[in-house]
């Protein structure tokens, strides 16, 4: 073993880290956060601004913004993504209409200097519903196969019966730690 | 001389895919040879890259997940390796029908066909794993299956542990390439541009669907 494996393993781990949560709106984002948060995941309605949530997982303070959607406001989302460390993206796999609109939101994500080689989660929501695309489908029409510059990972889920979130976020700790 | 954007500071880039199907050992794999023991790794569901330095080279390896519905996605991952590694599960004697043909679909993909590939035969340390010969000759026919200009080696490997086999493996693989280094970055580069302009083509046809939609 080198002196170099060593200093490796040294390296201190961060203890914060910053996620970003974006999407269309009606993706789910919201619904994420708060069932991550064992919150009651009824009534609700469109984010107009932001939501802001501290998680914790496996050690990690994972500080979670939850961003609105709707297409009015999607230009503010760049005022969020300094110091990001781990960008969700979230689908309504079961709204097939909107998958290409989504897919043409995170092509321009994927673009941000400021986003640059930040680790990539999709979660493709929504699994609960008849009709929902499977993560292989999504991955496709999202063109994740074309992502090379950093790391991505896409988990199915659902946040209304909490399917698949932890899991998500599991990996996104670990894409973290091994930055 | 000129230089690709590859050879930048005279360290030459090599990208490697790292195949195989799920629960092979590549992640684990990579983890060993990228000098980060881990006995537990977790199915991969999407791509992760790992770029090491080796002094001389700046080597990329491409781990990308084998789980059944994903491997339709690997191809998109080919045209910009230089080579690839091929892990087969060495013990997992019901899928080596299933190893063998997705090997097969490899290794004959326009953009594959002809690279240097490593076979990694992992999993060694279990009783009933087979031996480099059974996997070579009876299981993936090697020779039968790759054309005779590929450059090819096999080895067996237990990824959960120290094992020196592996980096001799990527050592082996690395030399390969770089003593084909001129022809393989001509073909990558070709492949990578003639994809761009099709990628390009297709989107501007999206986004002008997709305003025509909003109209
Ligand atoms: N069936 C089902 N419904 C869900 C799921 N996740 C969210 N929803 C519903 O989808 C709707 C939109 O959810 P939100 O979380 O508010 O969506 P959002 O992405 O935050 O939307 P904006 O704030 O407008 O950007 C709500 O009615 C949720 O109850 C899911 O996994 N399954
Ligand atoms: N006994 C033994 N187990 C191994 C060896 N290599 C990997 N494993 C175990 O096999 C399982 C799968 O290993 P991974 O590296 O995650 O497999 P993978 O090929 O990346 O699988 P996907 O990401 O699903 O494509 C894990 O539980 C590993 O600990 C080995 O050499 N010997
Ligand atoms: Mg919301
Ligand atoms: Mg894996």
């Amino acid at each position: 073993m080198g002196l170099l494996d060593f200093l490796l393993r040294l390296k201190p781990t961060p203890k914060e880290a910053r996620i970003v949560i974006l999407g269309l709106d009606n993706a789910g984002k919201t619904c994420i956060l708060k069932k991550l948060s064992d919150e009651d995941v009824k009534n609700l309605v469109p984010t107009q601004g932001f939501n802001i949530k501290s998680i914790e997982q496996q050690g990690f303070k994972l500080n979670v913004w939850d961003i609105g959607g709707q297409r009015a406001i999607r230009p503010y989302w760049r005022n969020y993504f300094d110091d990001t460390d781990v960008l969700i993206y979230v689908i309504d796999s079961a709204d097939t209409k909107r998958i290409e609109e989504a897919s043409v939101e995170l092509e321009q994500l994927l673009e941000e200097d400021k986003l640059a080689g930040v680790p990539l989660l999709v979660f493709a929501n929504k699994q609960d519903l008849i009709g929902a695309s499977g993560p292989k489908e999504i991955a496709e029409i999202l063109h994740l196969s074309a992502v090379r510059d950093r790391t991505w990972h896409i988990q199915a889920c659902s946040a209304k019966n909490g399917d698949g979130l932890n899991e998500g976020m599991q990996w996104a700790t670990k894409s973290i730690k091994s930055k | 001389v000129s230089h690709s954007p590859q050879e930048v500071g005279e360290r030459r880039g090599i990208t490697i895919a790292v195949l195989g199907l799920d629960n092979a050992g590549k992640t684990a794999l990579i983890s060993l040879v990228s000098g980060e023991l881990n006995p537990n790794t977790t199915p991969t569901v999407g791509f992760d890259p790992t770029t090491c330095d080796t002094g001389s080279h700046i080597v990329r390896l491409h781990d990308l997940g084998g789980g059944g519905n994903f491997r339709g996605i690997w191809q998109h991952y080919f045209h910009d390796c230089h080579a690839f590694i091929y892990v087969i599960d060495g013990a997992d004697r019901n899928r080596f029908a299933e190893s063998a043909q997705c090997f097969k679909d490899i290794a004959s993909h326009e953009y594959m066909k002809g690279k240097p590939v490593l076979v990694i035969v992992n999993k060694k340390d279990l009783p009933s794993a087979a031996s480099i010969d059974e996997v070579s000759n009876s299981v993936l026919k090697i020779s039968e299956t790759l054309p005779s200009s590929a450059e090819r080696k096999v080895i067996a490997t237990c990824a959960i542990r120290m094992d020196e086999v592996a980096e001799s493996g990527i050592e082996w693989m690395i030399k390969t390439v770089d003593a084909q280094y001129q022809s393989l970055e001509a073909r990558v580069a070709g492949d990578m541009k003639r994809i761009k302009e099709e990628k390009e083509e297709k989107r501007k046809a999206r986004l002008a669907a997709l305003a025509a939609a909003d109209n």
